[in-house]
């Protein structure tokens, strides 16, 4: 009983996160208009999954964009190797506008994946630009905001790795989860302190609290009510 | 503004975005499936109203949009911002014929297909067609560029659509009329029948009530509307242009109904709504050319342009997808992680920079490349004559049953590279010239030529290491170090002792640099090498002799102790700011404290061991003056004579001696000593269960192979990760994916095809983590299988990473009375013990009064230390954690000296009931009860201190895995009882009375870490 409802030391169940998982995507999409909503990513067809095939799935927010000047743009030995085959034109046509993107957007996926391993819900997350390009780390740090980085550089909890995404077995960049146990249970205990306890529907937003701050993402105080 | 000549009405190109995702899956589709099949594929493409002021909406390629699997089929989705767009791919399988592809012809084969859905009315049905899009590439899998161009075929209507107007929806509408549409809109985007349909009519009646209709029913809304558009979702966000699908949608219009004035509705979004600041309302007027028909197929326009000039694109992903990059960077991450998390000021870029130089690859030499391998050091080269016997196998860690026959030089190097393919290796088949071995003068050239080599891959590495197998042939490199000034590590074993020592500075100060006086100073200081124990009068000869043997009859652990040490010794030297010139530390006494000058704790000068004692000491001896290799006198006739020198002490076994004026001692007594009263038939017919395949797993199962133990069981639910190849010794980069305790059984075959080996993909049920109703059976069934694996076998080894994993293996041992033995890693230490006898007095058979007796001494398990009021917080405790960051050297240390504890229990005449011992204390004396040493309860040592203690722990009546309450209420309730702990997480302190006492054992903190594996990804390595 007690667990379904309250979270003592800093850890999840698989069906807690998924729970969590629910309660914080209704909460951002009614606190936090100006993004994206999460939505929650069923898995299908895991052949060997051996138990709980019931509520197996990460959450995910998609495309969020960032606009960076242009004067980084990434210098692709595509351009070098495409020249090569530029030939005779297509019949000019005068109803084409060209679209030249005055703005080099980024762009960034931002997965919450539930770990088996640590119990605790992990971070990942990826950019890239528009034509698919993967934005390394240091691209990716210029367009965090500068507090952001500082965080990373300073918190020892808060470390980026890359990683082999869960589900999609490509690599993705993951705020490392082996100090959230740790912090969490400082949260929750703080909260018990003040004389309750942390329900597993505020676990997520608890955490994001936190780790989005590092990706640059913060979520309005009213989510935490 | 009068009537003015009308603009051409101009479609802003469409992009694509092909995602990272896409060529991944499409290179898996083409390397499993199509092979060089090029035939053209069907893909989906996705796309949406442009969404965001700045940035236009994308024809985006994702992994789903290849043809999926038969079964997977049934599971996409609608999405709504993810809306279908059929589309062809053709891939070639050269450069060349990607360049040559006719691409104005396929494109126009695109553009018929458009415009025989047009006529044919199938557009109408499904609009998603009139988007169709085309995509030529070519893909370098071998390289992973993906070189592509994609196509949006457009129709050229002649003479082109000139524009009447063009503004914001907003304007066009009235505010009533905004409002409705606006609703309507988001009804047609939130229902997942239409949402993905991109082309659509807004109808707004004369009472302003706008509603969307299916353009199919353009016939049905004639009339009766004052206002009838032409809508669809618009990707574009430029404020003053339509987006690129309405081009095939006019030629749909003008076709299918002739209408020369078109009033068109550019959908766009803002955060998920229909967003009419921003969609746009515009007039067209298209003009019927009069030689069209239904059969000529308009001409067609639409290839992408590239940061706008009409090329192909090309994407390089190859540091997602080439494999040995991934295992570099998850190689990398896992030693960052060390820095991290232990070591803040640990150098890096010195290890993986550093050479290597091996002289030696047997047991030793294999077991020191894999941790140095493990310390991030990627350049190894190996020296050694010999090839690959049949018995080598079990014990060379590098190499498997298949290589017997290959010179270990070759087979090594191959072997590294397997495990981690960034290793840059090389192996050099080379006898060492030893001193008093005399040599022919037809040989002279030869053996010249290989100190020549010698000295040549001296020179060019940063680091030696010697590791052969004979005393002498360690002269030559010794003197060629202190002449060179080369870090020399020197690791050695005797049949049950080890001796790890580092070299000190050449004796410098025959140098003429300027230098010169401060180096004698420190010179003075320098510390010895191999050879200068010999003359330094040794104090207690027993200690202090240097263990030259020849015939490597050695206890199995040896290797991977002192392996481990001597890197470990050399990482230290390595990361010490005076380098080789490094003062050697002690372990206990003075200088004990200065750990500030290494962040790896103390460097000592000599680590000497013996595993029957599990004794470790550290000592430090000064370079010797009359050394037969370091001295100053040696290197400068070396230096003065050269070849000559080196000639002369090959064939003159005498040679030093009138030099450094003191005889070379005999060889030292054999150390090898027989034990008439081991009984390896014990050995060979033992089981036992491994449970966790990961680091300690796979040293343990080694070690066990070497004492001859043939039938090894593992559990482990985990999969080897890119990480863990170098550090986990039964794995190659070719496992990776696999699962562990399938590819560890392969593993032991090819060391040895006559294991009896199998695995259990199986994840250990845990207390304190609730299950859900549904998970209760497969829970049970996994308790159940776990039960009977334990029945099944004679011993049980718990290596698993977590704390909790231990308990239901710990309680199944204590409660069937079977040998357990338990192995933890913290950063820098390690914690070996076995587990006494269960509370057996429940058991009902006529030796119970006997058994009580013994049981009130019963030794105490992995969870009675957690109630036993301990001593000393720092030693006593059991070592949690999941973040597996270890030192390399910690894994085979402790796989080491888990294998000694059982195989002593083995032979110890009480077996499990065997009191604990202590190495130090009043009953050290008691080897007499078992033929290879004392057999204590618990070994705990620290690598960065050189230290190593043996605790005895007693059985605590109030442990929640082996004490009588517990096993009784185990035996009693069975399943319900396993239910209860697992579910509960207090029941098992509450039910040992315990509760309390825990809550004070909770505040010490948790900076000691479990088995470490360092699979971060895969993680349940149990």
């Amino acid at each position: 009983m007690n667990s379904a409802g309250a979270v003592s030391d800093g850890r999840l169940t698989a069906e807690d996160f998924s729970v969590a998982a629910r309660a914080f995507a209704d909460k951002w999409k009614t606190h936090n208009q100006s993004f994206p909503p999460w939505s929650w990513v069923p898995l299908i067809n895991r052949t060997l999954l051996l138990s709980n095939q019931q509520a197996e799935g990460y959450l995910s927010l998609e495309k969020s964009i960032i606009l960076s000047s242009l004067e980084e743009s990434p210098e692709d030995e595509s351009l070098h190797l495409a020249t090569e085959c530029s030939e005779k034109e297509e019949s000019v046509d005068h109803a084409i506008l060209v679209q030249n993107q005055e703005n080099e957007a980024h762009y960034y996926d931002f997965h919450l994946v539930y770990s088996a391993s640590y119990k605790v819900p992990v971070l990942y997350f990826r950019g890239y630009c528009s034509d698919g390009q993967p934005l390394s780390l240091d691209v990716i740090k210029k367009d965090l905001p500068s507090c952001s980085v500082s965080l990373l550089a300073e918190s020892k909890w808060t470390f980026i790795t890359q990683e082999e995404h869960p589900y999609l077995n490509r690599p993705w960049f993951k705020l490392h989860p082996c100090g959230t146990e740790d912090w969490i249970k400082l949260l929750s205990q703080s909260s018990i302190s003040a004389g309750c306890q942390m329900p597993v529907e505020l676990y997520l937003v608890s955490w994001f609290s936190v780790v989005g701050q590092v990706v640059g993402l913060r979520i309005p105080l009213e989510m935490l009510n | 503004m009068a009537e003015k000549e009308p603009t051409i009405l101009q479609f802003a190109t469409l992009n694509s975005s092909v995602q990272e995702g896409f060529w991944h899956s499409f290179s898996s589709l083409k390397l499993d499936k199509l092979g060089i099949d090029d035939s053209p594929i069907s893909i989906t493409g996705f796309n949406g109203p442009c969404s965001h002021p700045k940035v236009s909406n994308y024809l985006t390629l994702l992994s789903e949009s290849l043809p999926l699997d038969e079964e997977s089929s049934a599971a996409s989705t609608s999405n709504r911002n993810k809306c279908p767009v059929p589309g062809i791919l053709y891939n070639t399988n050269t450069l060349e014929s990607f360049k040559n592809l006719d691409k104005q012809s396929l494109l126009e084969a695109e553009a018929k297909k458009i415009w025989d859905d047009i006529q044919s009315g199938k557009a109408l049905e499904d609009p998603a067609v009139l988007s169709r899009f085309l995509v030529i590439s070519f893909a370098d899998l071998k390289n992973w560029i993906f070189r592509y161009w994609v196509a949006f075929p457009g129709l050229v209507l002649d003479p082109p659509a000139s524009l009447v107007e063009l503004k914001p929806a907003s304007e066009y509408f009235s505010s009533k009329e905004a409002e409705s549409v606006s609703a309507a809109c988001n009804d047609w985007r939130n229902s997942d029948l239409t949402t993905a349909v991109p082309f659509f009519l807004v109808s707004v009646s004369s009472d302003s009530r706008a509603s969307i209709r299916h353009i199919k029913d353009w016939e049905a809304c004639q009339g009766d509307h004052q206002k009838l558009l032409f809508g669809f979702y618009d990707p574009c966000h430029l404020p003053k242009y339509p987006g690129w699908p309405l081009r095939n949608y006019l030629a749909l219009i003008r076709s299918r109904w002739n209408l020369e004035t078109v009033r068109f509705f550019c959908y766009r979004e803002s955060r998920g709504f229909a967003d009419l600041n921003r969609s746009l309302v515009g007039q067209a007027l298209v003009t019927l050319s009069s030689g069209e028909s239904a059969e000529t197929v308009p001409n067609s326009v639409g290839w992408e342009f590239n940061k706008g000039k009409q090329v192909h694109r090309s994407i390089s992903l190859a540091n997602s997808m080439d494999p040995k990059r991934m295992a570099v960077s998850a190689v990398d991450l896992n030693l960052k992680l060390m820095t991290w998390r232990a070591l803040p000021s640990l150098n890096l870029t010195i290890l993986s920079s550093v050479k290597c130089l091996l002289l030696g690859a047997g047991t030793l030499g294999c077991e020191v490349a894999r941790i140095l391998m493990g310390w991030g050091i990627r350049n190894i080269t190996f020296v050694d004559y010999g090839k690959v016997a049949t018995s080598n196998p079990v014990r060379q860690s590098l190499y498997t049953y298949e290589d017997c026959g290959e010179f270990k030089a070759v087979a090594a190097v191959k072997r590294l590279k397997q495990i981690y393919p960034a290793m840059e290796s090389s192996g050099v088949i080379m006898a060492i010239p030893m001193p008093g071995h005399p040599i022919s003068s037809q040989e002279e050239d030869s053996v010249l030529a290989d100190c020549r080599r010698l000295i040549d891959l001296i020179e060019s590495h940063d680091a030696v290491l010697l590791l052969t197998d004979t005393r002498e042939s360690r002269w030559l490199p010794s003197l060629l170090c202190a002449n060179a000034n080369k870090i020399a590590i020197n690791a050695d074993f005797g049949y049950d002792s080890y001796m790890v020592m580092r070299h000190g500075a050449g004796p410098t100060s025959l140098s003429d640099d300027l230098q010169n006086l401060d180096m004698n100073k420190t010179n003075k200081q320098r510390l010895g090498c191999y050879f200068c124990n010999d003359v330094v009068a040794p104090q207690d000869s027993m200690t202090d002799q240097t263990l030259g043997q020849q015939c490597t009859v050695t206890r199995p652990g040896l290797a991977p102790i002192a392996g481990a040490l001597a890197v470990e010794l050399l990482v230290g030297v390595l990361q010490h700011p005076l380098g080789i010139n490094a003062k050697g530390d002690n372990s206990s006494s003075t200088n004990g404290g200065n750990n500030d000058d290494s962040p790896l704790g103390i460097l000592p000068h000599q680590i000497r061991g013996s595993v029957s004692q599990f004794s470790k000491i550290t000592l430090l001896g000064q370079a010797s003056d009359s050394c037969t290799a370091c001295s100053e006198t040696v290197i400068s006739a070396y230096r003065e004579r050269g070849n000559r020198f080196i000639l002369e002490a090959i064939n003159h076994p005498t040679y030093h001696s009138p030099i450094t004026k003191k005889d070379t001692r005999c060889f030292p007594s054999n150390v090898v000593r027989a034990l008439p009263s081991l009984n390896l038939n014990v050995l060979s017919s033992i089981k036992c269960l491994l449970l966790g395949a990961g680091t300690l797993g796979c040293q343990v199962s080694r070690t066990l192979m070497d004492w001859g133990i043939r039938n090894i069981t593992f559990v482990d639910y985990g999969k080897v990760a890119m990480s863990n190849p170098v550090r986990q010794s039964l794995y190659t980069f070719e496992d990776c994916g696999e699962f562990k305790a399938v590819a560890a059984v392969k593993s032991l075959k090819q060391i040895f095809p006559a294991m009896e080996s199998s695995g259990v993909v199986m994840a250990i049920p845990m207390p304190g983590h609730p299950i859900s109703r549904k998970d209760e059976d497969s829970v049970l069934a996994d308790c159940k299988r776990l039960s009977e694996l334990i029945e099944s076998h004679d011993v049980v080894f718990l290596l698993t990473d977590t704390r909790e994993s231990r308990w239901l293996p710990s309680l199944l041992c204590a409660n069937a009375n079977k040998i357990a033995i338990n192995a933890a890693l913290g950063f820098d230490s390690y914690m070996v013990m076995r587990h006494g006898a269960g509370p057996i007095s429940l058991s009902d058979d006529t030796q119970n009064l006997d058994m009580n007796k013994t049981n009130k001494q019963r030794l105490g398990c992995y969870f009675c230390n957690d109630v036993v009021a301990p001593q000393d917080s720092m030693t006593d405790r059991t070592l949690d954690q999941q973040c597996t960051v270890t030192r390399p050297g910690l894994a085979p240390i402790a796989g080491a000296l888990a294998v000694e504890l059982l195989v002593k229990v083995l032979q110890h005449p009480l077996g499990i009931n065997a009191k604990g011992e202590n190495s130090s204390v009043s009953n050290g004396g008691n080897n007499d009860d078992s033929p290879l040493g004392i057999l204590p309860h618990q070994i705990r040592g620290s690598v960065s201190q050189c230290s190593q203690i043996t605790l005895l722990g007693q059985a605590s009546e109030s442990c929640t895995a082996c004490s009588e309450t517990v096993v009784s209420e185990y035996r009693e309730k069975g399943n319900s009882f396993l239910l209860e702990a697992i579910n509960k997480p207090t029941y098992l302190e509450d039910l040992t009375g315990l509760t309390e006492l825990k809550n004070a054992a909770n505040s010490f903190n948790l900076d000691w870490e479990e088995d470490d594996t360092d699979d971060e990804d895969v993680a349940v390595d149990m």
